[in-house]
């Protein structure tokens, strides 16, 4: 395969199984016994939230590699990780409010897991908006690594703040506190994401790579 | 909604809403990346414009 169809075969894959896993998810699975259809959005903004924080994890993995060797395809990947993060935890904010409306009547609420998601969107954002004032590669790749570094400090305290404090928020599933009727819903539609987060991870880090190809390339003849 | 039972009934608007905006952003997101990087080739000259 040529490494140009890596991104484009993960994204063949990634949106028909949503498209499947939803379908599971509206038309198949049944209803909980205490919040009825509206459970239903729990097979889009779990594999959401999975994934948001994998991509984010992948960008600290990608920032301590940088820092550690110097090799611009990682700052390139960086680019990618933090934008396609940024992208699902700002969508996993939005799922939320649309499920916490009908459940705890309101969109938002300053609980403990919201507050830190909230965090978490805008230390990253702030990152890329980082990345748009510093014109030198080098220290733009450099900064932003540190503060990519520094942010994800946040992304376990997303996770554990459940556990941690008391939140409005549910705690962590696991297959032994989900029905086995809503599993195959939730995993296919985790798989899909999984796809669809590595491909455009990985169509956005190319894309981070040929402009920054194009910024240390010598000027051309008139 | 049935708040006094402690059941919520309906809400397929929620819903709807929910994979609905899920829809628009990844579909949107993906087409926006796929065309950024359309056009940062075709400025090096590697797709035809």
């Amino acid at each position: 395969m040529r490494a140009d169809r890596f991104p484009y075969a993960m994204l063949a894959l990634g949106f028909p199984l949503l498209l499947w896993g939803s379908y599971w998810g509206l038309f198949l699975a049944p209803g909980e016994t205490y919040m009825g259809d509206v459970q239903r959005i729990m097979y889009v903004h779990v594999p959401t939230a999975w994934n948001a924080m994998l991509a984010l994890t992948f960008a600290f993995a990608c920032a301590v590699l940088f820092l550690l060797r110097g090799d611009p395809a990682w700052d390139a990947r960086l680019e990618g990780a933090l934008e396609v993060g940024v992208t699902l935890s700002g969508l996993l904010c939005l799922q939320g409010a649309i499920w916490a409306k009908p459940t705890w009547g309101v969109w938002w609420d300053w609980d403990p897991r919201l507050t830190t998601t909230a965090v978490m969107v805008f230390a990253f954002g702030g990152i890329l908006a980082l990345r748009q004032f510093v014109d030198d590669p080098v220290k733009r790749a450099t900064w932003s690594a540190v503060a990519a570094v520094i942010a994800y400090v946040d992304v376990p305290i997303v996770y554990f703040s459940v556990k941690w404090w008391n939140s409005l928020h549910q705690t962590q599933s696991s297959p032994e506190t989900v029905s086995r009727a809503f599993h195959w819903p939730l995993r296919i539609n985790a798989v899909g994401m999984l796809f669809l987060m590595t491909g455009l991870i990985s169509l956005r880090a190319r894309l981070a790579a040929l402009r920054r190809d194009e910024e240390l390339a010598p000027p051309g003849p008139r | 909604m049935g708040a006094a039972s402690g059941v919520i009934s309906g809400g397929w608007g929620f819903v709807w809403a929910a994979y609905g905006v899920s829809a628009v952003i990844l579909i949107g997101y993906a087409v926006s990346v796929h065309a950024r990087y359309r056009a940062q080739r075709r400025r090096r000259g590697e797709v035809k414009p």
